[in-house]
């Protein structure tokens, strides 16, 4: 009995290798298992077989029952992977063909600049500060020192609305807002980043509109080095960590003494084919100086005691030099293939 | 200023190359515009035409023999004033002409010419430097000229062009003497002032001058009689040339170059025209005075006019009257010397004439620089115009001649600076700038020299201080104090989260003009605000500020349009002022822009485009991400053209309008264009709710669909209100699901939600209450359910 039941078993590992469908699978199942099966003919024999043998050959026919379901099982298994797996592999795709992409949009590059000083200087725990950009004569230029006759006044060079109004020419009456609103005369440090306007014809390095940012500290002691403090850890953040400066005595009525600000050139060697600092290695920049003593005094700060440092960039500028871009209009003119150029991130400049 | 190199050395034998000189002028704050000679060419020589002869073949040729003191050559010249016996420049062959022009030898109609007699204009001058004959033929030398000899050096053209940017400040750079004197400080040399050697005839100055008003602090005046008038000798003019100024002639030159040379502005007056009584006095409103480009200028009362018996002869300080002018007859001569206000010249010069002399005034003169100019004029005219110098200076002076001492300790300038530079170092420095320096105790108590009318407080003695001890040795050092967080604005920190927003949505941030016109202020709105214009615009298309940032983001929408660049999603956040009710307003504006395609892949054919529910979702989206969920909602109105009249809503936040959001009107563009527009400045005055956190709710809900069929004008959220009005706290949501038109009717399907905090709801409730519902929608409107 028991090597009839072996031979059943082996009968079945050796068909159960031809099946390759569910159904044929079904079939073979009740071919061994099922109520016509050999098995099932043996079941019906145990009634007529004595005590002994009924239960021998019942411990047998349950052995063969398991192996059997089992084999079987592990058949359906398989089946059921293989048409898985068909079924899967017929919805291979091309995972080459263009994706359904929604690009993110880009800040305008000069409000990446911006964004990108707010941040510098939040850190370092300037307050940010705005004022309008239709300002009165008072701030714009009575309050900075600039006397009646200067020249930057003249309705040549600036737009005005009227003989007390005008488009402010620079960020700098934000100075004065600021130093006027604090009430206690307690120290200040704030970077005031606006739109200025010049009565300027617009050309590749000209703009009637532009962007500044100007900085103020205000406070007991404050000196010229750490304006060259300040103003290394500003160019080192936006042109690298190898920038150097230097300050050529100027002239602003707004401070006393008075620097234009250049910074090593971060293009090139003295290269005196560099488009950007023409081989000098400097790169003009921006104007700065102590804060002069009659804005303090005007603004309600008394200069024996406080002292300051102000500058004023163009963000333009600085947006142009370090993204290579030569015409300041490409900034205004919004063509979508110059935006889509920043929609980026940008790596940080080390501080040194 | 453009400083003639020769005239400088002349002044202060600095003893460096050019080079030198310039980089550290501009070390002290002098920028360098350009270095240039001041003709730029080589193998010019003095020659002489010996013969000059018509050439046999062209008409307008000369053949001319010239000894060029080596050899006598042949040259070939077609100056309609060549001639025999003159002496010319010649460029020899191998000579180079400005332009890199090179002379060779040339065979000019079968005459073989050994190079070229020369022009001033050939030299590289501008016309407006030659006199006639000099703009029609070549340059005729004087008698004097030694043939062979330079020609350049004879003319005094051997000379460099240093021009130097200077600043506002420093009036008393924009001459001769003042930049030989800042030379001289900081190289630690002398400098030769200019000779004056009067010989005054025993006659006495015959004036009688009064100055009748305040803004005229000095009038000297002499009288030189007698002059000659010729041309300027060589250096003279050459001179002239280089600073820019034309020669005229001898008189007149002498006076310009007396300007270049020490920096006061002189006016000579034909004394005899102009007559012995001077009056220095404001012009009367209206007064009428012809000046000497020959042109009636209208006064005001805020010009200082210079007037005889007669009335005005002059403008003070800008320009000369026509008839008291020095001409080719003049014989005596009148030399004014004079301080103005600066404020008047300003003005006046404004509104009539910018010349070199205004310049000067409005920048300020020292009673010293005046007088000494004033003599040396006359010492000049008596030099190169052969005049006699009448005895004595006339004048009326109300100069203040107290001189206030700036009072400053070494410990301040070096607490400004953040150095600690030695005392005898900061004297040094300022007593080689000319500064009197007397010590009290810790102070310094300095007197600037005269010239120096810009060093008036400690801090401009600083800078000096600075300047000439080099600020770029000075070390950085870090800012110390009270460290307290940097703050943004809350509006900056406003904007921040709307950039970060529609940038993430995929709006591209764009940068436009402030300036516009009127027709573009006007061309959204019905009732556009009122706008602030420009008193003088620079162009039509730029008269004032934009009241709205529409029309700037179709100019872009347009720009990328015509370029085939059809998926356009752009916003713009801008300030923007106004008037309202006659004062200033401001208030910040977020335009978005969108057309062509939100999402598009072809090859699964998905193109979603943009549309009205798609800038509507970017609207709710942004409203709800700043802070304003279930607060807001779109009305219709009446709008301006441009806008389409039915796909067009206004929006509102607690029932106040924000904005406007639609579609352009079809007629204008080629693509449908979708714009809103949102006052962010009455936007971030909403209250917001802080975030506070709810657990989501434990109990199922139960989810009822119902359709309605209505008159095809009924917006879907009529019915959504009555629903939410009838639908009890258990209602927690209601949408739109599905529209479909039939042809005077709409059916609307929405999708009811009700679900509680505290049970399970029953099916039965639930449709009791939903058919109450159903009940009262039919009830307030005509429907079918």
């Amino acid at each position: 009995m028991e090597e009839k039941l072996n031979g059943l078993l082996n009968q079945l590992a050796e068909e159960l290798t031809t099946i390759t469908k569910e159904h044929d699978l079904n079939e073979l199942k009740s071919k061994y298992l099922g109520k016509k099966s050999e098995m099932a003919n043996i079941y019906n024999d145990l009634k007529n077989m004595d005590v002994s043998m009924k239960k021998s050959v019942g411990q047998l026919l349950n052995q063969f029952k398991n192996k059997a379901s089992e084999l079987i099982d592990a058949k359906k298994s398989e089946l059921d992977e293989q048409l898985l797996n068909a079924k899967l592999q017929a919805e291979s795709i091309d995972i080459t063909l263009p994706s359904l992409n929604r690009s993110i949009g880009s800040a305008h590059p000069v409000q990446k600049i911006i964004s990108d000083f707010e941040e510098l200087f939040t850190s370092m725990g300037y307050d940010i500060a705005l004022g309008p950009e239709v300002e009165s004569v008072e701030y714009n230029f009575d309050m900075l020192n600039e006397e009646i006759t200067h020249p930057a006044r003249g309705e040549q060079d600036t737009f005005y609305i009227n003989e007390d109004t005008v488009l402010r020419t620079h960020t700098s009456p934000v100075q004065v807002r600021t130093m006027l609103a604090n009430k206690d005369k307690k120290a200040i440090r704030v970077a005031c980043p606006g739109k200025v306007y010049r009565r300027d014809t617009d050309d590749a390095t000209h703009s009637h509109q532009f962007n500044q940012l100007e900085v103020l500290v205000v406070d007991k002691n404050i000196t010229i080095a750490n304006l060259k403090d300040t103003l290394e850890i500003t160019m080192r953040h936006v042109f690298g960590n190898d920038r150097e400066i230097r300050f050529r005595p100027n002239n602003f009525p707004f401070t006393e003494p008075s620097y234009e600000v250049d910074v090593t050139c971060f293009n090139c060697n003295h290269d005196p084919k560099c488009s950007i600092c023409k081989g000098t290695g400097w790169i003009e920049l921006l104007g700065s100086g102590m804060v002069h003593p009659n804005v303090l005094r005007m603004s309600g700060y008394d200069p024996e005691i406080y002292s300051g440092f102000a500058f004023g960039v163009g963000i333009e500028r600085i947006t142009m030099l370090k993204y290579g871009i030569t015409d300041i209009r490409d900034i205004y003119t919004n063509d979508l293939r110059f935006l889509k150029q920043f929609n980026q991130i940008e790596v940080q400049n080390e501080n040194k | 200023m453009k400083i003639s190199n020769n005239w400088l050395k002349e002044f202060v034998d600095y003893g460096r190359d050019i080079d030198t000189l310039t980089n550290d002028l501009e070390t002290i704050g002098h920028e360098l515009e350009s270095v240039r000679p001041l003709v730029n060419a080589t193998g010019l020589v003095v020659g002489e035409v010996k013969t000059c002869e018509k050439h046999p073949d062209a008409d307008k040729l000369s053949v001319c023999t010239v000894n060029i003191g080596t050899e006598l050559t042949t040259i070939v010249c077609g100056a309609p004033n060549v001639r025999s016996n003159i002496k010319v420049i010649v460029a020899t062959v191998g000579a180079v002409l400005p332009g890199n022009f090179k002379i060779g030898q040339a065979k000019l109609k079968g005459i073989i010419s050994n190079g070229m007699l020369c022009s001033l204009a050939e030299l590289g001058f501008e016309s407006k430097y030659l006199t006639d004959a000099d703009k029609d033929g070549i340059h005729v030398l004087g008698d004097d000229a030694v043939v062979g000899t330079n020609a350049l050096d004879y003319l005094s053209f051997n000379d460099q062009i240093i021009d130097l940017d200077i600043t506002p400040n420093r009036g008393d750079m924009l001459n001769m003497i003042g930049i030989a004197s800042e030379v001289a400080s900081y190289y630690n040399l002398p400098v030769v002032k200019p000779r004056v050697e009067l010989n005054e005839i025993p006659e006495a100055t015959d004036l009688n001058i009064k100055i009748n008003t305040d803004n005229c602090s000095l009038y000297a005046a002499r009288v030189v009689k007698n002059v000659v008038i010729r041309e300027s000798p060589n250096f003279i003019k050459a001179r002239l040339i280089a600073g820019g100024i034309r020669p005229i002639n001898n008189v007149v030159d002498i006076s310009n170059y007396v300007m270049l040379e020490i920096g006061q502005p002189l006016h000579f007056f034909d004394l005899n025209e102009v007559g012995n009584d001077i009056i220095v006095r404001m012009a009367k409103e209206n007064e009428k005075i012809t000046t000497l480009d020959n042109q009636e200028r209208i006064l005001k009362a805020e010009d200082i006019v210079i007037a005889n018996k007669n009335g005005a002869v002059a403008l003070a300080g800008v320009m000369g009257g026509l008839t008291t002018e020095v001409t080719v007859n003049t014989k005596d001569i009148l030399i004014e010397a004079a301080i103005f206000n600066p404020v008047n010249i300003h003005f006046t010069s404004k509104r009539i004439l910018r010349s070199e002399a205004s310049t000067r005034f409005v920048k300020g003169i020292s009673k010293e620089t005046t007088l000494y100019a004033l003599d040396r004029a006359a010492y000049l005219l008596n030099k190169y115009a052969s005049g006699q110098i009448t005895k004595n200076v006339v004048m009326v002076d109300h100069t203040d001649d107290v001189k206030p001492e700036i009072i400053i300790t070494i410990d301040k300038i070096n607490n400004v600076i953040g150095s600690n530079i030695s005392k005898l170092e900061i004297i040094d420095i300022l007593e080689r700038l000319n500064m009197t320096v007397k010590q009290e105790d810790n102070n310094l108590l300095i007197t600037p020299p005269h010239y120096r009318l810009d060093l008036k407080i400690a801090e401009d003695i600083i800078e000096e201080v600075a300047r000439f001890y080099g600020i770029n040795k000075i070390n950085s050092k870090p800012l110390v104090g009270t460290v307290k967080p940097g703050r943004l604005t809350n509006y900056r920190h406003y904007i921040k989260n709307i950039n970060q927003f529609l940038q993430a949505q995929g709006f591209n941030e764009v940068l436009t003009y402030t300036l516009t016109n009127s027709s573009n202020n006007q061309d959204y709105y019905l009732n556009p605000l009122l706008p602030v214009l420009l008193n003088h615009p620079m162009s039509q298309d730029k008269t004032e500020l934009r009241t709205t940032l529409i029309p700037s983001l179709m100019e872009v929408y347009e720009y990328n349009k015509a370029r085939k660049i059809n998926d356009i999603m752009i916003y713009e956040t801008s300030e923007i002022s106004y008037l309202d009710h006659q004062s200033l307003a401001t208030k910040t504006l977020l335009t978005v822009l969108a057309s062509g395609s939100l999402i598009n892949n072809d090859h699964q054919k998905i193109n979603i485009k943009h549309d009205f529910y798609s800038l509507k979702g970017t609207l709710e989206s942004l409203l709800n991400y700043l802070g304003l969920n279930n607060r807001y909602q779109l009305k219709r109105d009446k709008y301006h053209q441009s806008w389409h009249p039915y796909a067009t809503a206004s929006i509102y936040v607690d029932n106040i309008c924000i904005g406007l959001i639609g579609m352009i009107n079809p007629t204008r563009t080629k693509d449908p264009v979708y714009v809103m527009e949102l006052d962010l400045s009455l936007l971030q005055n909403f209250n917001i709710p802080v975030i506070k956190y709810q657990a989501p709710r434990k109990y199922p809900s139960i989810i009822k669909d119902v359709s309605f069929i209505v008159d095809q004008n009924t917006d879907s959220c009529v019915i959504i209100d009555l629903i939410k009005l009838s639908g009890g706290k258990d209602l927690i949501n209601v949408e739109v699901f599905d529209v479909y038109q039939k042809e005077t009717s709409k059916s609307i399907s929405y999708k009811l939600t009700f679900a509680s905090d505290e049970r399970t709801l029953t099916d039965e409730e639930v449709n009791h209450k939903f058919n109450e519902i159903i009940e009262f929608v039919n009830d307030k409107i005509k429907t079918e359910v």
